[in-house]
């Protein structure tokens, strides 16, 4: 099998003494950032990034990996203890983890996120072993026509993370477009909302707005709540293992979670936030303890958890393959490649086989390296929510406006980042949903990229969407997407505990 | 992204990798001792260099300007041929011309200064309506050239140029071009042909990608019928039979090349995407004298000449003078050239 | 979580608040839009143009913007008032505008005195406005912080940081 020669070949690149220093290093900095509140892994990334100035291709990526398994271990503790998960993917673990800690339970509820992480992890590495060589395969043959059907899809997709206010998430995504559209045009180099300033003729980087929207927005949202704060810190003690009915309560959960996040991560529009929901959901309907759910179910941890560990593998896969980044987190992996001059895609798998195997194996040795370091020092964790919240935040300004500088050294770009931050302060006062805003500043220029270059090959013959199967079938399933929520209930008989998550 | 790494940074860092481990105490105070990278000075008044060599790249790490400085630093550091060490910074944005226009503003008169300059930022000044252009700094010298290929798909019909330019001919908009950004060297290239065959440039069917990365794929999966690309981008693919090399833009015949010159394949055209560097304005005579024959003294270090090896870059230097007049006349063809493609106004 | 015992007063704010949001939203839309028509003058509506997308945009923007600026008047959403009244009463708004002046100062003289100085004088005064009264401390974290941070990015990681005027020291 070549697959596992190559990934042999990864494994033997990857325990280099170096490289395990570095996966090391990746998840203890990751864990560390991840447990400030409001920081989740793609924040932690984007905050991180100059780190990847100083280190070759592939130790840099290692870093990457074992900070953002890090900063999820490190959003599962602050979930838990604290109830304020740093991103979307950890909302669902918070709703029983939080209560199982209130419980005196905090130390079972972090052995099941880490070890389901673990396992779910290991499924979905796995996953993106075997899947990601086939699709790379597949999408050799893939013309302009078969991108754009893709983002296409993804968009239709994005409905779905729309959340309550259609309105509301429409704004976000149209205002997320309209960032991706400020720079030269790449077709034509006509200048497009650069308003005469020449630093914005390269566009707003991605980095530059998930640090605007995550970092200084929440650290504004921080201090200005201060004054009203309550603290509600969890005491940690007892034991940080699992029990035998808790081991036997959590393995499926975590079996079906890693599947879940893996298959959704992988789609055009990746991400945890959907698998998670979907996972909790999952386990609440399958769990013989539903009226535990909401109160410290057990498995409303492990399954959401495993599916948020396994959603990053599956994100890799059209990363890798197709240099699609469906979510914040892989755009700014996707950054970090193009520091170094590489174009992920078909050819990658053949152009940097070493970077890419080693890389898949150094997940494998991430997650391990978090199972077996960061677990047993949990409570060297919980020193950090120590921190004064004035100060942390002041630092997370700090490190915000640090990160920008060092990747523009411009005084235009941290005022670009001091508004969006103060734009994703009253997104979240007034509870626009930040992802759209992301996914379209991501996407968007991708999406009309590829729809005017498959117009200008085809030089304007709009039947080039029709005529290539490939492209026809992405099409259809896009609308199957649209159309399909509002006819299922009329087809199927009402289900009464229709999916009502996240509510609490 | 104004990041410096050169070679004595490298080997700080290797110092530094187990502190690192360490990497968030940035927040409990790891200190730095390593004073700056050599601010030595103590030489006679008229010695040249006194302090560190800046080389500026006007682009983020990686790319073609990036490379070539921190191969100008390397080479006068590791070359001997200066004392006082070199520092490589990058200030990317406005397809070079940020980093230009900050280049002349914070350093005029400061002869210890260097920029990175090419082909493709004398379009983009053009393109960007750039306040400075290259007439603001003093040239150095021109160092390096690389050239194009035009390619095709290895099932492709075209198995020469010939054919592949009486389709051009025939019908403009039916051959869809791939190649490097809007105003690049490759749709230079591609202008080019275009007038040597008698068709007007705006009609050309070109498709930008942002790199090689992006173009490989696309000239595989058959999105475009032929593409014009650094001769490096396409060697894999050429080498392992998925592409076919139609021509090469050199003057001559470029050794261990199984193609003609596109001159030879019977168009004249030929393209060289040259890169070298400037001084700031206001430097004296004298200086930029000192500054040449430094340039010129690295350009015969063992260090460099496998620089030029280990990238396939060609050798071109240029000095001085000349090399101000080489940039004129560049600018004029090139603005010229955009103006045909409707690029620039 | 939040004291659901609002007032009309907060109530009545945060209505206010959502109307301003929206109409913040129909004049940036207006701007986009009218940006949109200029680029699309110059280089065509058509779809391989570049002004297509832009006027998409701008479109789904001012659709979008008048929608929600339905919402929070004529059909008005009491789900969205409440949170905001509560979020609002939440929100010392003092400390936000300071924060984002300090922001703004800071982004101006990073440059001009270097970023040692600069940075420990924002971290002391958004600490200050933070609430924090330890000075001492404050300061000493301040101090160490920003020493570390710079000469972290400058020598391990070879990221360029005004030195500002540092430069005379060092």
């Amino acid at each position: 099998m070549d697959v596992f020669s190559d990934l042999a070949n990864g494994f033997a690149n990857a325990f280099e003494l170096q490289y395990l220093l570095f996966a090391a290093v990746g998840v203890t900095i990751g864990t560390f950032v991840g447990v400030l509140p409001g920081i989740g892994p793609a924040l932690a990334l984007a905050l991180l990034l100059p780190l990847t100035y100083g280190f070759d291709p592939t130790g840099a990526l290692i870093i990457f990996a074992g900070i953002y398994y890090g900063s999820l271990y490190g959003g599962a503790i602050t979930s838990i203890l604290l109830n304020t998960p740093g991103e979307a993917g950890s909302v669902a673990t918070a709703i029983d983890g939080h209560p199982m800690a209130k419980a005196g339970r905090a130390g079972p509820a972090l052995a099941t996120a880490v070890m389901g992480s673990f396992f779910a992890g290991i499924i979905s590495t796995l996953g993106l072993t075997f899947l990601a060589p086939l699709v790379a395969n597949l999408a050799k043959s893939f013309q302009a026509t078969d991108y754009f059907a893709l983002m296409v899809l993804a968009f239709v997709s994005v409905t779905a993370l729309v959340g309550t206010s259609i309105i509301r998430g429409m704004i976000s995504l149209f205002a997320g477009l309209f960032i991706g559209l400020i720079g030269l045009d790449f077709l034509t180099g006509q200048q497009r909302f650069t308003f005469g300033a020449p630093e914005l003729l390269g566009g707003v980087d991605i980095v530059i707005v998930v640090i605007g929207l995550f970092a200084i927005g929440e650290a504004l949202y921080g201090l200005a709540r201060l004054q009203f704060a309550k603290e509600e810190k969890v005491e940690f003690s007892g034991r940080i293992w699992l029990n035998k009915a808790e081991r036997k309560r959590v393995w499926k959960p975590w079996i079906r979670g890693g599947f879940l996040g893996f298959i959704f991560g992988s789609m055009p529009t990746g991400g945890s936030e959907v698998p998670t929901f979907l996972s909790y959901n999952l386990e609440k309907r399958l769990s013989k303890h539903k009226d535990e759910f909401g109160k410290g179910a057990i498995e409303g941890i492990a399954g959401p958890e495993a599916a948020n560990n396994a959603s990053f593998s599956g994100v890799l896969v059209p990363l890798l393959t197709l240099g699609i980044p469906t979510s914040a987190t892989a755009a700014i992996i996707l950054s970090a490649f193009q520091i170094y001059n590489i174009q992920p895609g078909p050819q990658l798998f053949e152009t940097s086989p070493d970077l890419v195997w080693t890389l898949i194996a150094s997940l494998f040795i991430g997650n391990v390296m978090l199972l077996v370091i960061n677990l047993p020092l949990v409570k060297l964790w919980i020193k950090i929510l120590d921190i004064p919240k004035e100060l942390l935040y002041t630092g997370i300004l700090v490190f915000g406006i640090l990160g920008v500088y060092s990747i523009s050294g411009s005084l235009v770009e941290v005022l670009i980042v001091c508004a969006i931050g103060v734009g994703g302060f009253f997104m979240r006062v007034y509870d626009f949903p930040v992802a759209p805003a992301i996914l379209g500043a991501i996407l968007g220029p991708m999406m009309e990229t590829q729809l005017r270059r498959a117009l200008s090959i085809s030089q304007g013959d709009f039947s080039v969407f029709f005529t290539r199967p490939l492209t026809v079938g992405l099409l259809l399933v896009a609308v199957a997407i649209l159309v399909l929520p509002s006819l299922l209930p009329k087809i199927l008989p009402k289900r009464h505990d229709a999916d009502k998550v996240g509510a609490e | 992204m104004r990041i410096s790494r050169n070679v004595s940074r490298k080997r700080r860092l290797a110092q530094w990798a187990a502190p690192l481990a360490a990497g968030l105490l940035v927040l409990t105070g790891c200190g730095g001792s390593g004073g700056g990278g050599g601010e030595g000075g103590g030489e006679a008044a008229a010695e040249y260099p006194t302090e560190a060599i800046q080389v500026m790249a006007p682009a983020d790490p990686g790319g073609g300007y990036d490379m070539t400085a921190r191969s100008i630093a390397r080479s006068l550091d590791e070359g001997g041929v200066i004392e006082t060490g070199s520092d490589v910074y990058n200030v990317p944005g406005g397809s070079g011309t940020i980093g230009l226009t900050q280049f002349v503003g914070e350093n005029a008169g400061d002869p210890h200064q260097l920029m990175v300059i090419g082909k493709i930022l004398v379009g983009a000044i053009e393109q960007t309506d750039s306040q400075v252009d290259l007439d603001d700094t003093t040239p150095i010298a021109r160092l390096t050239a690389e050239y194009d290929a035009i390619a095709v798909p290895a099932d492709s019909k075209y198995k020469n140029l010939k054919q592949l330019m009486e389709d051009f001919k025939a019908d403009p908009g039916s051959i869809a071009w791939g190649g490097g950004s809007v105003g690049g060297v490759d749709q230079i290239l591609v202008a080019k042909l275009a007038e040597a065959v008698g068709i007007e440039p705006s009609k050309i069917n070109y498709i930008p990608y942002s790199g090689g990365g992006e173009l490989t794929p696309a000239v595989l999966s058959g999105d475009v019928d032929a593409a014009a690309s650094g001769l490096a981008e396409f060697a894999d693919q050429i080498a392992a039979g998925e592409m076919r090399l139609l021509a090469v833009s050199s003057e001559e015949p470029i050794e261990g090349v199984d193609a003609p010159t596109i001159i030879e394949a019977g168009y004249d055209v030929s393209i060289a995407n040259w890169r070298g560097v400037v001084a700031p304005p206001e430097i004296t005579d004298e200086q930029r004298a000192a500054a040449v024959s430094m340039i010129e003294e690295m350009h015969d270090t063992e260090e460099w000449q496998q620089v030029l090896e280990a990238n396939n870059w060609e050798d071109y230097l240029m000095t001085g003078e000349k090399f101000s007049e080489y940039i004129d006349q560049e600018d004029k063809d090139i603005t010229k050239t955009l103006k045909d493609l409707g690029i620039v106004e | 979580m939040i004291d659901s015992n609002i007032d009309s007063a907060q109530l009545s704010r945060g209505k206010l608040g959502t109307r301003i949001a929206a109409a913040v939203i129909i004049l940036g839309a207006a701007v986009v839009l009218f940006d949109a028509f200029r680029i699309a003058s110059e280089g065509g509506f058509g779809p391989q143009q570049p002004g297509f997308f832009p006027v998409i945009v701008g479109i789904g923007l001012m659709g979008f913007g008048i929608a929600f600026l339905v919402r929070t008047t004529l059909k008005p959403d009491y789900d969205l008032r409440e949170q905001a009244a509560e979020e609002h009463a939440d929100t010392h708004w003092r400390t936000l505008w300071t924060v984002i002046v300090g922001l703004v100062i800071y982004a101006y003289v990073l440059e001009p005195i270097g970023y040692i100085p600069a940075t420990a004088i924002f971290f002391l005064a958004i600490a200050w406005v933070g609430g924090s009264r330890k000075w001492i401390r404050d300061i000493i974290v301040a101090v160490l912080f920003s020493v570390a941070v710079y000469f972290f990015f400058t020598e391990v990681l070879g990221v360029r940081l005004p030195a500002g005027l540092m430069e005379m020291v060092l």
